[in-house]
């Protein structure tokens, strides 16, 4: 392989879908998580097709019924029913839903926010650079949870607002990632070369930045949407997400809490596997990405 | 050394000025503190008044200048719903939360770096993979949610510990576990990823070839410095310990800084959330120069530097 850091050549459609598979396949962690986020992303979007109840629809003939698989249980609801006889699965598959708009959306903004600072702190240099990186510095420096916490209680519970939160408050790191990658793409052999041959900076930017930008910011994005989805989770449980007529994975843990000592177990253990599913879904394809598409540790094990 | 010493922490003191200024900006957000602060159903003239009361209707840089300059001289504020100065409930619910959060930070080194090293030194091996197993199931796992589980299991099931309040040190053992899990397996995979990268270094390689015992070279070389990258990761997961006992201490009903922080919230008593927020990214700054200085004098490649 030569000096240059390179990305995984995609080539020709199915010989990259081909050269996709071989390394999906030779890593059955990266497959496991991969096809969990996959349907994860499908629960959410169907929802309404798959969940076998209204996640709303009160029943109080049917409240505080047991999972099917214990004593008193029925498979009309596998998963039990809350106080007020709502089905436990439907609203944990309708809670998807939020979960994925926040991790999506979130990871989305923060992506755009950082790439944006990043690529001027590292272009531009100098001063600018300077400001703008203490800046990231002094909010990285505040402890995550807590500023998250703060902020959330400021806006007011929609999930506009936690969207916009976590992309916002996520976006130093991205930055951080962007104009780290710049700094050390600038002085590649491959952009000298493009520059010494005539290269304008935005062929520059969309023929050799921006395709080596892909890597490190995709594998960041997936490991910050699996810790937005858990930082949601635990804002609905404060009561500081979603409003509480939204089914979310937090607010339901936090009906969970209210029903600790009155014997409805199911209601705090399924929501609560959810979001620990999807971060260890997120996780193992978040390793699986580092592991292919970072260009540094690829060279290292190569 | 000196010098050293001296810039990171006219840094950090730097670091916390910036922070006193977030956090002016933060309680701002919504565009009017004073109905932020009011109780919903304050009419527009209470609001009116409250906002005359706290400054809030002068300029902007003013009341910058004024909070900024306040907070470094000592004075925190007043409580809106204890009518007493902020820093002083603060100061109250610290022991606590230290306490939680050391023995939570203790039970995950305990845990996490032998399993880390175990993992590392045996890389690929069934050992190596239990290891990542648990360092990933820990990482993943909802410290709120494990709290859940462990109450009704251990406290309302098996009745073998309180399920909530203090009476004494077994009722820290259930919040301490709970908050541990997440620093626990974040220290796994990273003891484990170091130690993979000393065991590949030169030095290591010289160790073996001059003919060092396998116990040499691991006890004189892999620890030490496996130990020295684990300092600053370890006042990370502290810092982020302090944000899950918000968490904790309002499931267990323990009476700490995460749990003020909790009742401020709901009390919307903003000014002792700023106290309470300034306290805890201070402790932050404080733990990330203190780690730094501790590394510095660990390592001589730092040390010998100037």
């Amino acid at each position: 392989m030569t000096d240059g850091p390179q990305t995984v050549e995609f080539g020709t459609r199915s010989r990259g879908f081909r050269k996709f598979l071989r390394l999906i396949l030779r890593d059955p962690a990266g497959l496991i998580g991969l096809i969990l986020v996959l349907s994860l992303l499908l629960v959410a979007v169907f929802a309404p097709q798959i969940a076998p109840h209204d996640p709303l629809a009160q029943s109080l003939t049917n409240s505080k019924s047991p999972p099917a698989f214990s004593e008193g249980g029925t498979w009309e609801y596998p998963l039990g029913t809350d106080r007020l006889g709502r089905d436990v699965l439907s609203r944990i598959i309708y809670g998807a839903r939020v979960s994925v708009t926040v991790g999506f959306f979130g990871a989305a903004i923060a992506v755009t926010i950082g790439m944006f600072v990043g690529l001027i702190a590292g272009f531009v240099g100098g001063k600018l650079d300077k400001a703008l990186m203490s800046l990231v510095d002094l909010v990285l420096s505040v402890p995550y949870l807590i500023v998250v916490i703060v902020v959330a209680s400021v806006l007011g519970r929609s999930l506009f607002n936690v969207v916009m939160l976590f992309g916002v408050t996520a976006s130093p790191l991205f930055a951080r990632t962007t104009r780290g990658e710049v700094l050390r793409l600038r002085e590649a052999g491959f952009v000298s070369a493009a520059r010494a041959t005539g290269a304008k900076l935005p062929g520059i930017l969309t023929r050799h930045i921006f395709p080596n930008l892909v890597g490190p910011l995709l594998t960041l994005a997936t490991f910050e949407m699996s810790a937005m989805i858990f930082y949601e989770a635990g804002l609905s449980f404060l009561g500081l997400s979603v409003p509480p007529n939204i089914p979310s994975w937090g607010n339901m843990l936090d009906s969970g809490r209210r029903s600790l000592f009155t014997g409805l177990p199911w209601l705090s253990i399924f929501p609560g596997l959810a979001i620990a599913m999807t971060g260890l879904s997120m996780n193992l394809l978040g390793d699986w990405l580092r592991d292919i598409l970072d260009p540094r540790i690829r060279r290292a094990r190569g | 050394m000196k010098t050293y010493v001296l810039r990171r922490t006219v840094q950090s003191a730097l670091l916390f000025v910036g922070v006193v200024v977030i956090v002016f900006f933060l309680v701002r957000l919504s565009g009017d503190p004073a109905s932020l602060m009011m109780p919903r159903e304050a009419s527009s003239e209470q609001v009116q008044a409250f906002r005359e009361m706290m400054g809030f209707d002068r300029p902007l840089l003013i009341q910058l200048g004024d909070y900024v300059g306040s907070v470094l001289t000592g004075d925190f504020g007043e409580s809106l719903r204890f009518q007493t100065d902020t820093l002083g409930l603060v100061v109250q619910r610290v022991p606590l939360t230290f306490t939680l959060a050391t023995l939570a930070m203790g039970a995950a080194i305990l845990i996490g770096v032998p399993l880390g090293i175990l993992g590392g030194m045996n890389a690929g091996k069934f050992s190596d993979l239990m290891a990542r197993g648990l360092g990933l199931g820990g990482q993943v796992t909802p410290e709120f949610w494990l709290a859940l589980i462990l109450i009704i299991v251990f406290a309302v099931n098996l009745g073998w510990f309180p399920s909530f309040g203090i009476d004494g040190p077994i009722s820290y053992v259930l919040p301490a576990f709970a908050l541990s899990v997440g620093a626990m397996g974040r220290l796994v995979r990273l003891t484990r990823s170091t130690v993979l990268e000393v065991v590949g270094s030169d030095y290591v390689r010289t160790a073996r070839s001059k003919g060092l015992s396998a116990f040499d070279v691991a006890g004189r070389h892999i620890f030490r410095n496996t130990a020295i990258a684990l300092v600053s990761v370890i006042s990370v997961q502290y810092t982020y310990l302090l944000g899950g006992a918000v968490y904790i201490e309002s499931i267990f009903a323990l009476p700490g800084l995460g749990s003020l922080l909790d009742e401020a919230i709901r009390a919307r008593d903003f000014p002792l959330v700023q106290t309470i927020t300034l306290f805890i990214a201070a402790a932050a700054i404080g733990l990330s120069l203190l780690a730094d200085l501790l590394y510095a004098w660990l390592d001589p490649r730092i040390r010998l530097e100037n």
